[in-house]
């Protein structure tokens, strides 16, 4: 009997996750098994929320009132 | 993987180079404590998994920080080293790992340096490893429950599960503490507690609040309470305009003083988004210049190449201006500028980044100074309010703005554009190779200008903030005005400011979003672990159970299994029974059972679950037990003997002799430590199959008086087995062989076995090498080539009668 390895363990949480990021960043640091990675994915996502708002100020007119 | 030879040089006990060889299906190594006979243990752990357990199991690390792996009397140039040789897949690999420094180390498969030993494809994790180990015997069991759940974890391979969720909480941790965070979190907070101390806009408080955050939601609720305050539906897109109308409404009312009119800035949110981008783009120059600077290519030189063939008028060479330039020249510089391709795309990039940077930083500059307030007419607002007594205080505050507070500003606006110019100077002169490209140093720049530009930013608002709180002074203390006036025209100047504040709205909401998701991961993989370590522990323990009996067979004390802990805990608890009372059998085991059990845990997972390793070795397994538990612990191994190399240290001589009386002396390789002296362990062979004995004698024969009467003594040895394999293929039981004496074997060959004359002739011959003494010579009369010719001789008469070994 094979014991499973890291990965599969890894896979078997994620697939657990009912939430899509949550999954993503399971599966994130299972490919390398280094945090760093989960961490520049969650930023990546924090920066694009943050420029939607910004884009929206844009259109909005927002800047220069 | 199967063992074949272990090589060891300059690591722990060993300081001289020692070869072992292990091919063998069966190998008892006997050696007194402190013999190194651990040493050979330890340098196939730190071979294959990276450390010694000893280290891993200490509670004083601290005391490993030195040169704990390198033999202290090692002083040879070359680096210590410990080489396998094994069989893997039923390929012969050659692995092998110097020590470099303290603790470095290389890593070589077949001669090939590699970054690690994952290119052999067999697990290499701990919980893996085929050793058990003299501390790792008992360490599960004598240990608290929460270690014991790591231990566990690792035992099941699911530590992965700890790690993770040990660096989920780390992360957490760092996206609290980011400034980017921390900033906008205080400036929300600053905004919503103004909220609730005045009272005003409890819909957008509320929504402000909700978990999770959106952005949304506030965003209706300030449009919604903004149509309340103005009277009509009013998009945040055109509520400046109609805020500020609301504005000048209430003002119109106001008898208001001289000067009031003068003390206006630039409304909006400070340019942080531009800031921001600005720093991006200085970073991603940096890293540019930094991928540049690791080719190779002087980049002027392929610039001088591109502009050259750019140049070239047919066959005439720009600098001569002769007819130098051949087709095949021409051709072969084409060829040399386009392996250089990647470089001068490089270098284009690069260029076009720092025009990008020099555009921002010039409109980064004047956005920062728009939002300062006009100087003369500041000036002179003051003028105007101070000779009034009701206005005079807020005239000398408008003073204080104009003679400090402007230029306190100013002056970091102007130190963050003498930093953008020094460095669009710094990377003008890298991109002509004028300077040496630092990274550390302009890193650093980098961290200095962002901090400079965020106390810009600081400041610049600290002014914005106290001329609009002069305003509201002014307002609050003019005559004609209302309360309600009073309180609207304050609220709708903060509605204004929190308009452009909404994106650290933005941003805290982000970021809570985010540490939340972590918090809710960190709980769901506490949880799966939980539930896969229950699931797990039960198919576990009753394999534990297995071997327990095995070891104990009848006994009344027996363990029951390994169970979570109750509750939320990451505790694992052990079971047992005592004539059917539950005991707990860390606190009642004997010495004896404790060890059991400590060999019941190895067995399941590090032989049954373990396909990748085809050897078990324990290293000195019968602490404290008696001869029974001996019995059954070789019982046991026995059962695995078909499928796997065994290997047992031991410095009990006792345990020794049972395990060859129930392997049996011809099935056993056997090894004895002997505590030699600052060169290393003194190892003799005692017994093995001829080969191995020959071998042994082989690489001994060349060696010193001392090596070479050893040599004669494992020859002497290989002649005995090799009698005893030649009596048994004439149908002698081969344990009653063993145990008549080495003289007996040869009569007996030649009387009742028809051992031919000729090559008895042969035997004795050898023999007087082999045992001089015996043959009247003096031992050191035999040389080298008398010692070789007796191996040829005794290999092929091997050869002759079909003897294996």
């Amino acid at each position: 009997m094979k014991r499973p390895t890291k990965r599969e363990m890894l896979s078997d949480l994620a697939n657990s996750l009912d939430n899509a990021l949550a999954r993503e960043l399971v599966q994130k640091y299972g490919e390398r098994f280094n945090i760093s990675d989960v961490e520049k994915l969650l930023l990546a996502k924090i920066r694009k929320e943050i420029s939607d708002e910004a884009q929206d100020n844009q259109d909005q007119g927002l800047s220069g009132l | 993987m199967r063992l074949k030879t272990i090589k060891i040089r300059g690591f722990r006990g060993f300081n001289r180079e020692q070869t072992i060889p292990l091919d063998h299906d069966v190998i008892l190594i006997y050696g007194l404590n402190g013999s190194g006979k651990s040493s050979v243990v330890e340098a196939l752990e730190w071979l294959f998994f990276g450390d010694i357990s000893r280290r891993a199991r200490s509670s004083c690390r601290s005391e490993y920080m030195s040169n704990y792996l390198r033999n202290v009397h090692y002083d040879e140039p070359e680096n210590p080293f410990v080489e396998v040789t094994g069989m893997l897949n039923g390929a012969e690999r050659v692995i092998k790992k110097d020590l470099i420094g303290v603790a470095g180390h290389h890593c070589y498969v077949g001669g090939d340096l590699v970054d690690d030993f994952s290119c052999l494809g067999i697990s290499l994790e701990n919980h893996s490893k085929p050793i058990l180990s003299q501390g790792e015997i008992r360490g599960f069991v004598d240990t608290e429950q929460k270690d014991r759940w790591e231990e566990v974890s690792k035992i099941l391979g699911l530590e992965i599960f700890s790690v993770f969720r040990t660096e989920l909480q780390e992360l957490r941790t760092k996206l609290q503490n980011r400034d980017e965070y921390q900033r906008a979190l205080k400036q929300k907070n600053a905004a919503v507690v103004h909220l609730q101390n005045k009272k005003w806009l409890p819909t957008v408080v509320e929504a402000a609040s909700q978990t999770p955050y959106s952005h949304g939601s506030v965003v209706t609720a300030l449009e919604t309470e903004l149509a309340t305050i103005v009277g009509k539906k009013v998009e945040l897109g055109e509520a400046g305009a109609v805020l500020e109308h609301l504005r000048d409404e209430i003002l119109r009312r106001v008898q208001e003083p001289k000067g009031l009119n003068l003390l206006e800035v630039q409304t909006g949110d400070l340019p942080e988004v531009e800031a921001e981008e600005l720093l991006t783009s200085i970073r991603g120059a940096i890293e540019q210049f930094g991928q540049l600077s690791e080719q190779s290519v002087e980049q002027d030189y392929v610039k001088f190449l591109h502009l050259g063939l750019r140049l070239l008028k047919g066959r005439t060479c720009p600098f001569c201006e002769k007819e130098t330039i051949s087709e095949e020249k021409e051709m072969e510089l084409r060829e040399r500028l386009e392996t250089h391709q990647p470089t001068l795309e490089s270098i284009e990039r690069l260029e076009k980044q720092i025009t990008i940077v020099k555009e921002k930083s010039q409109a980064l500059s004047e956005a920062l100074d728009k939002h300062l307030p006009d100087l003369p007419k500041f000036s002179l607002a003051a003028e105007q309010l101070q000779p009034d007594a009701l206005w005079h205080s807020d005239g000398v505050a408008v003073q204080r703005v104009v003679e400090q507070r402007v230029p306190a500003a100013q002056e970091t606006i102007r130190e963050v554009a003498l930093m953008l110019d020094g460095l669009q100077q710094v990377f003008t002169k890298l991109l002509h190779a004028q300077t040496e490209f630092d990274q550390q140093d302009l890193n650093g720049k980098a961290n200095i200008l962002e901090q400079k530009l965020r106390a810009a930013m600081t400041v610049i608002q600290a002014v914005k903030s106290e001329i609009e709180r002069i305003r509201n002074s002014i307002v609050g203390k003019a005559k004609g005005l209302s309360e309600d006036d009073k309180n609207k025209f304050e609220l709708v100047g903060f509605i204004s400011d929190l308009i452009g504040q909404l994106r650290y709205f933005k941003v805290v909401g982000a970021y809570q979003d985010k540490i939340g998701l972590l918090t809710q991961l960190i709980s769901a993989a506490d949880r799966f672990e939980k539930q896969r370590t229950g699931e797990l522990l039960g198919t576990l323990s009753s394999k534990i159970r297995e071997y327990y009996e095995k070891l104990n067979p009848g006994e009344q004390i027996q363990f029951k299994e390994i169970v979570p802990s109750p509750g939320i805990s990451r505790q694992v608890r052990l079971k047992a029974e005592s004539y059917g009372q539950e005991i707990n059998p860390v606190t009642c085991f004997s010495e004896a059972h404790m060890n059991s059990l400590g060999i019941s845990l190895y067995f399941p997972q590090r032989v049954d679950y373990n396909p990748d390793w085809d050897f078990i070795l324990l290293d000195d397994p019968i602490q404290s037990m008696d001869d029974d538990h001996s019995n059954m612990l070789i019982d046991i191994l026995q059962e695995h003997q078909g499928n796997k190399q065994i290997i047992g240290l031991s410095h009990s001589r006792h345990f020794c002799e049972i395990f060859e009386a129930r392997f049996g002396r011809e099935n056993i390789l056997r090894y004895e430590f002997t505590q030699g002296d600052e060169t290393g362990p003194r190892i003799s062979l005692q017994d093995g199959p001829i080969r191995v004995l020959l071998e042994r004698a082989q690489e001994l024969a060349h060696g010193s008086f001392e090596e070479r009467k050893t040599a004669g003594g494992h020859l002497r040895k290989a002649i005995e087995r090799f009698f005893v394999e030649y009596l048994a293929t004439k149908g002698q039981d081969k344990i009653s062989l063993f145990k008549l004496p080495h003289k007996k074997l040869g009569e007996r060959a030649r009387s009742s076995a028809g051992f031919p004359d000729s090559d008895w002739r042969d035997i004795d011959a050898i023999l007087t090498y082999a045992n001089p003494a015996a043959h009247g010579q003096d031992p050191k009369d035999i040389k080298p080539g008398d010692l070789n010719w007796g191996i040829r001789k005794l290999e092929e008469l091997t050869k002759n009668y079909h003897i294996s070994g």
